[in-house]
């Protein structure tokens, strides 16, 4: 290595320095962040696991009576909110429900437990595995502790309380406890408890122990393991004894009191398990538990450490297989996408042909029309040519007519002309007079021409504001 | 009665290799928030969890930049009152400036009011001291990403350590020539490219050459020079937590940073009492008096108030950064051998 080799030297500080305030940093980061703790409880129908979580914990979870008959067992978790002075705990209970209650307790009881276990340490460890992850955000599932309720038989263990916890105490923090202690006598207690424990013993079964590494901590956990299994009594009901109200069960014969260290074990429990170790039992989990799980599920998977010399890394393969997981998803989103726009596209067309059709149709229809109008006119052209034909005729005869009356009376021209001119105003203005219907439909219109030289021409020419009709001559 | 919870039937959370039924487990389970009735000790934990950190002890690495002469080792020394730098001043040492940045990592143990920690020093001499100082934040920058790496190595193996031990640099304290004008080329050349990687803290050396004033105007025109070119130092904006750190953090941004320090290992009396400081004719300069300049300031940030978080910024930021990139760009880990080194340095 080209840097230089640590040399730790324990040095003396000549001052004050102030990093003794670090416990304090990392811990108001731990407050910020809040904490988990996740607790399953093991044990038959009806042997006092909720009553034991509600007085645990002072309050009620849950509401709803667990039924017998439950084809196999199931896990059910539950999330609270917990909080106490600025300290936020997520905790979630899970229930074994329906364990123990089967005729035949064979194999279909352990293995949902184990998978349900399982399940949050492959959920922890695929987020670790992740390329982008984010672990210090990650609501931790893992079991941090699993309270094992053994029927209070007085005699000894059943089969498949051992069956059971040899399975699980490779994976989890078991704690023995023994429910509704209130039902055994003190003297079998004591017996009952030794019974218990030699049997885990010469089972092979490894419970938890309370770590006596920390002096701090070491004695009062050493003499909690020496009372192991705990033999609890839970109640969420108060009687009154003395001036107090306490939690406890009332009997003919007295009154067993929960908080009681010389009746039950309850304050031992909740101490253990909460007020003293509860931080040793999520690092137990994480460092221990997780990692053997980590460390199995890897090898499973066929990857191997390598020792410091020798090149390849072990998870090669997986981070191979991840990075093309990632970008078969980013791959299969980006199709997605196309497609959508590819789809929307189409559609637009599709549209956009359909109106083109619309327009057309119309247009066709238009052309239709206009032409229809157009030969329309032309037919009403024709008829007023027609007309005007016949009219011009008419006059031929009628000067011709004229022309020889006038030599015939030569002295009245002025009442001819006044004639003329009243037959023209007449006609002019009586335009209900239907002298000819051209000239009716020329004075209606009230139009005049301004640059065409025929009337024809005019009405042809759209062009001209036509504002009163002019007629020369020629017309007339 | 009591709260009523809503179950959330909900698929595994990621992807499972094998195909199997998939169990009723807890994604996102709802929380209800449960009223207690009496004490049940849950705020207990807060002393379990200081107990245990306490006993594990804590790593800190810090690494000092600057050309020589800017009184590096004697601040890291000030800053843990001990010396934990070998001082280079005094020209009496056989040691020559070196020709290339050397990296010179020293670790010691220091215990505070039960609180062990592990100090590790990280010394580079030779940077900024040639003519030619192109590309001198290289060596730097590798040694960064090889700590990154080590972890991750670990991190990665199937039977791994309990506590996998941390050389990565948490804080880098960059020291600025107190020239009065504004920042050499070299300057934001380094803190440009390292501050992608590393928590950089700008700090301005030999404060006691410059008057108030002067120091007042060069700090505004360092902050707008690091501004101006996108240089994020730390505290970086993007990861305020809250709106409460974000004030914190904006008030130390904006007016304290960067920290006009000066650094002495000499005690003096001053005033009946004995303080660090600096003897000139002109009078004594106490490192401690906040009139004087700002070291009381740094120590504070970095040690009493900010440690635990230029840890967690450089574990849950840098590292993750480091790692995601790794992991992509190669599709996985490939063995580091000396050619690929190079090769990784070229990709990241």
């Amino acid at each position: 290595s080209p840097y230089q080799n640590e040399e730790k030297r324990n040095l003396s500080l000549g001052g004050h320095v102030g990093f003794d305030s670090l416990p304090d940093q990392l811990v108001s980061k731990s407050v910020t962040q809040g904490f988990s703790f996740n607790i399953l409880c093991v044990g038959e129908t009806g042997i006092g696991k909720s009553t034991l979580m509600n007085t645990l914990f002072n309050t009620t979870f849950e509401t709803e009576e667990a039924s017998h008959y439950e084809s196999a067992v199931r896990l059910r978790p539950r999330t609270y909110d917990l909080q106490e002075s600025n300290v936020h705990l997520k905790l979630t209970i899970v229930d074994a429900v329906g364990f123990g209650d089967q005729i035949n307790k064979d194999e279909r009881q352990v293995p949902p437990i184990v998978e349900y276990i399982d399940t949050q340490f492959e959920n922890y460890l695929q987020e670790e595995l992740k390329i982008r992850r984010s672990l210090f955000n990650y609501h931790d599932t893992r079991i941090h502790v699993c309270l094992y309720f053994i029927t209070p038989t007085g005699h000894s263990l059943k089969s498949l309380d051992l069956v059971t916890m040899k399975k699980l105490d490779s994976k989890v923090n078991i704690i023995p406890i023994i429910a509704k202690a209130d039902t055994i006598s003190k003297s079998e207690l004591h017996k009952f408890k030794i019974k218990i424990m030699s049997e885990l013993v010469s089972n092979g079964v490894q419970i938890y122990q309370f770590p006596t590494d920390d002096e701090a901590v070491a004695e009062i956990n050493s003499v909690m393991n020496a009372h192991l299994p705990f033999a609890v009594v839970g109640s969420t009901e108060e009687v009154k004894v003395g001036n107090k109200l306490v939690r406890a069960r009332q009997y003919p014969w007295g009154v067993v009191q929960v908080e009681n260290e010389s009746h039950c074990d309850f304050v031992k429990l909740r101490e253990m398990l909460i007020r003293v170790n509860m931080e040793d039992l999520r690092e137990q989990t994480h460092t221990r538990h997780y990692e053997l799980y980590r460390r199995c599920k890897l090898e499973e998977m066929g990857f191997k450490d390598t020792d410091p010399d020798s090149q390849p890394f072990s998870l090669q393969e997986t981070y191979e297989t991840k990075r093309k997981e990632f970008l078969g998803e980013l791959q299969r989103k980006e199709e997605e996408m196309r497609q959508m726009f590819v789809n929307k596209v189409k559609e637009t067309e599709a549209e956009l042909k359909e109106k083109e059709r619309e327009l057309h149709e119309k247009f066709e229809h238009l052309k239709r029309i206009h032409q229809e109008e157009k030969r329309k006119v032309e037919e009403k052209r024709k008829e007023l040519e027609d007309e005007m034909n016949a009219f011009n005729r008419r006059k031929v005869a009628v000067e011709t007519l004229q022309s020889q009356s006038l030599q015939a009376t030569s002295q009245q021209p002025l009442k001819k002309d006044k004639d003329k001119k009243n037959r023209s105003v007449i006609t002019a203005n009586q335009p209900g007079v239907c002298l000819s219907s051209s000239k009716v439909m020329i004075t209606k219109a009230n139009v005049e021409p301004l640059n065409c030289t025929s009337w024809w021409q005019a009405i042809q020419c759209c062009s001209c504001l036509v504002k009163s009709a002019t007629w020369r001559e020629g017309f007339l | 009665a009591g709260p009523v919870e809503s179950k959330n039937e909900a698929a595994m959370s990621e992807l499972v290799p094998e195909p199997r039924q998939k169990p009723v487990v807890p994604m996102k389970p709802m929380g209800i928030n449960a009223s207690l009735l009496g004490y049940i000790g849950i705020d207990t934990i807060i002393e379990q969890m200081r107990k245990k950190t306490m006993k594990t002890g804590f790593d800190f690495n810090i690494m000092v930049v600057g050309q020589s002469g800017l009184g590096k080792s004697t601040l890291v020394n000030t800053l843990f009152k001990s010396q934990v730098s070998r001082k280079s001043s005094g020209w009496n040492r056989e040691e020559k400036i070196p020709k290339t940045v050397e990296i010179k990592a020293i670790g010691h143990v220091i215990e505070e009011g039960g609180v062990k920690m592990k100090l590790t020093v990280i010394d580079t001499p030779g940077f900024g001291d040639q003519i030619n100082n192109e590309n001198c934040w290289e060596p730097i920058e590798k040694y960064i990403n090889e700590q990154y790496e080590k972890f991750l190595k670990e991190e990665v193996n199937i039977a791994r350590k309990k506590r996998i031990p941390d050389t990565r640099v948490h804080c880098c304290l960059y020291f600025i020539s107190p020239t009065g004008h504004s920042l050499r080329p070299l300057d934001l050349e380094f803190m440009k490219h390292l501050s992608k990687v590393v928590n950089i803290i700008p700090v301005i050396a030999k404060a006691d050459t410059m008057t108030l004033e002067e120091k007042t105007e060069f700090k505004q025109r360092v902050r707008k020079e690091l501004e101006v070119n996108g240089i994020e130092f730390y505290p970086q904006k993007e990861f305020d937590e809250d709106l409460e750190d974000k004030t914190e953090n904006d008030k130390i941004r904006q007016e304290s940073m960067p920290f006009a320090v000066v650094g002495s290992d000499k005690e003096y009396q001053v005033n009946g009492k004995r303080v660090l400081g600096r003897k000139t004719p002109w009078g004594i300069i106490e490192v401690e008096n906040l009139t004087h300049c700002e070291f009381a300031l740094l120590r504070d940030f970095v040690i009493r108030t900010h440690l635990q978080d230029l840890k967690e910024v450089t574990h849950n930021i840098h590292y993750e950064t480091y790692r995601a990139k790794r992991l992509n760009d190669n599709g996985g880990l490939p063995p580091m051998t000396a050619e690929t080194e190079e090769n990784h340095e070229s990709n990241l």
